[in-house]
């Protein structure tokens, strides 16, 4: 990083805030503050709920995806637009109609109290353990970076989130969002350009398309139905329609989102905008990742991306051999490269490529940390022109912080509206209520910060929380479904039906070898079906409930 | 249990309006079409990895 790269990192950061705050002010009302008055238009709520989605690792981690195993991770995104047709049809205008703050206000409107308590403790479990890692993960690789110590980086990062988030509410929140997607847009297109152009000069554009195919890092679509291959077509569509559904219909950071806006068409079209724009902004993050490791056929790459790893690496016995192995597969990928480009079947490519990657597997295997991460950080580092590279680490810092305040903010809302104002404090003025909301959101923002600087020290704790969501989605989404379409259901059945949905989704996980991304839909069926269960029992006179 | 007290209700007084999509007329055909898109963007795709598919 040079002198320029920390002016102009530090420069985004210090404009994204400022603007954020400068957009947000004024919020001097629950309202305002929780939902920016209900004024918010369609296209900065669907790019808000399109950053607060896209953290820094989503970035970092996708490119670097795309640059191991392909572009087949695109499929996961398929169920996103089912699931905001759905939404838009369902959701958006019940909630709207209901004029609540949060979904889980709405839940005791349709059923009672004890099924809103519920769903609001696995809420704050879930979203509370999510917020922890939505700040560690990225920290993790930002800290190494950027060569701070771990702990700075999250002070730094979450301090920020926390002035910002308190000050300004979800009005600068998402117009800070709203900055960040179009910044990250453009950073992206900026980096992919420069790879095509630092290509070798006959080493055309389609050339490198030929040699990203033939290495089968354009996989974008895999129609064969296997359960135990998590990115497919089916999973994705089938799979991940019941995640997306759970995600943006029952949790409060993408819920709030869409409750801002001014009207029920205004927050249907900022979902509709996400659903149209998604698919194609991940098919484009991973085309990066493929174009990056066509471009890093021709300039050589390091046995390990992640720098401290790689510098502790040279330091062992076993360095000078597997470097001179690695050394020897490149050259044989390298020419095997060229024989594509010239019409070649890709034989050859592949067997070096399998050299080349058992090399980097013995060399990830000495080193402490997943080396994925760092691949597009370190193109970004070491081939992107002066300025460029501050601004692209800035963006991605700004990114976890986007993330990070948006569930801040959702923490932050339902701690004030579906727990102090409910079961604690019921009768006071607006004034306190808002300032109830500010000290909620330091004390999440704190609460954020200490539990990453505690998940650094686990790295498989990280990635076990990373699919905590999908615990709870499940039985959350299907109380949600009895709400809207099971008419006679009522607050028992609901509340048994999230019991159960939640215990068979655990043992499921504790006892099954089971995908987690299955987990969405076992826990919403069961609880359909117990709800459903309860619900005609109750009528027969079998039940009282 | 006993209700909450409503918090100020600035910004919930205006009437929720089920306003017509600003396209195609009904919010019906709008969701019909970012389906077909999807199907139309999930076929794009399967042609582009059909076509770079390395040979089996």
């Amino acid at each position: 990083m040079t002198p320029l790269d920390w002016i102009v990192l530090f420069g985004w950061m210090t404009f994204l805030v400022s603007y954020g705050l400068w957009r947000g002010r004024g919020s001097t009302s629950v309202n305002q503050y929780l939902l920016a008055g209900k004024t918010m238009p369609w296209y900065a709520m669907g790019l808000s709920i399109m950053a607060t989605q896209a953290s820094a690792i989503t970035f970092i981690s996708t490119t670097g995806q795309a640059y191991v195993d392909g572009m087949r991770f695109v499929q996961f995104y398929f169920g996103l637009p089912v699931a905001m047709v759905l939404l838009s049809a369902t959701a958006v205008p019940i909630f709207h109609r209901a004029k609540v703050y949060t979904a889980y206000e709405y839940l005791e409107q349709r059923f009672d109290a004890k099924t809103r308590l519920i769903v609001t403790i696995i809420f704050l479990i879930g979203r509370g353990l999510g917020a922890g890692v939505a700040l560690a993960a990225p920290a993790i690789v930002m800290s190494v970076m950027l060569n701070w110590p771990f702990y700075l980086t999250t002070i730094v990062m979450g301090g920020v989130v926390i002035l910002f988030t308190t000050l300004g509410g979800i009005k600068a929140v998402t117009y800070a969002d709203v900055q960040q997607m179009m910044m990250i847009m453009g950073a992206l297109i900026l980096a992919l350009l420069i790879a095509i152009w630092k290509l070798p000069h006959d080493v055309s554009f389609l050339d490198a398309m030929r040699i990203a195919g033939a290495a089968g890092r354009l996989n974008a679509i895999d129609t064969h139905f296997d359960p135990n291959n998590r990115y497919n077509l089916w999973s994705g569509l089938i799979g991940s329609t019941f995640l997306m559904l759970a995600y943006f219909g029952t949790d409060q950071s993408q819920v709030q989102r869409y409750l801002t806006g001014r009207s029920i068409g205004q927050s249907r079209l900022g979902l509709l905008l996400n659903a149209m724009a998604k698919v194609p902004v991940q098919f484009f993050i991973l085309f990066i990742g493929a174009i990056v490791f066509v471009f890093f056929i021709f300039e050589r790459p390091p046995l390990l991306f992640q720098p401290v790893e790689m510098k502790r690496l040279e330091q062992t016995a076993q360095y000078p051999v597997l470097e001179s192995r690695y050394q020897q597969a490149l050259d044989e990928r390298q020419a095997a490269a060229r024989k594509v480009k010239d019409g070649g079947s890709g034989e050859d490519f592949r067997a070096a490529q399998q050299k080349v990657n058992a090399v980097r597997g013995e060399a990830g295997k000495l080193s402490k940390d997943s080396d994925t991460n760092y691949i597009f950080l370190s193109f970004v580092t070491h081939y992107l022109p002066r300025g460029l590279v501050g601004l692209i680490l800035g963006v991605i810092l700004t990114a976890t912080m986007s993330a990070s305040s948006g569930e801040i903010n959702s923490l932050a809302t339902v701690s004030m509206i579906d727990v102090y104002r409910r079961h604690f404090h019921k009768h006071a003025t607006d004034r306190h209520y808002l300032l109830a909301s500010r000290v909620a959101t330091v004390f999440w923002g704190i609460y954020a910060v200490t539990f990453a600087n505690f998940a650094q020290g686990f790295g498989a704790l990280i990635e076990a929380v990373n699919q905590v969501g999908s615990l709870f989605y499940g039985s959350m989404l299907g109380v949600f479904v009895v709400a809207f379409f099971m008419k006679k259901a009522g607050g028992n059945a609901a509340f048994w039906g999230v019991v159960a949905g939640q215990t068979t989704t655990f043992a499921v996980a504790r006892f099954t070898p089971i995908a987690y991304l299955w987990y969405n839909m076992i826990g919403c069926l069961v609880v359909l079906a117990v709800a459903w269960g309860i619900t005609v029992a109750s009528r027969r006179g079998t039940l009282v409930t | 249990m006993e209700e909450a007290a409503p918090i100020s209700k600035k910004g919930f007084e205006k009437v929720i309006l089920d306003e017509p999509p600003p396209f195609l007329g009904t919010w019906k055909r709008v969701y019909r079409f970012v389906l077909i898109y999807l199907a139309v963007i999930i076929f794009l795709a399967w042609l582009f990895t059909k076509h770079y598919a390395p040979p089996v």
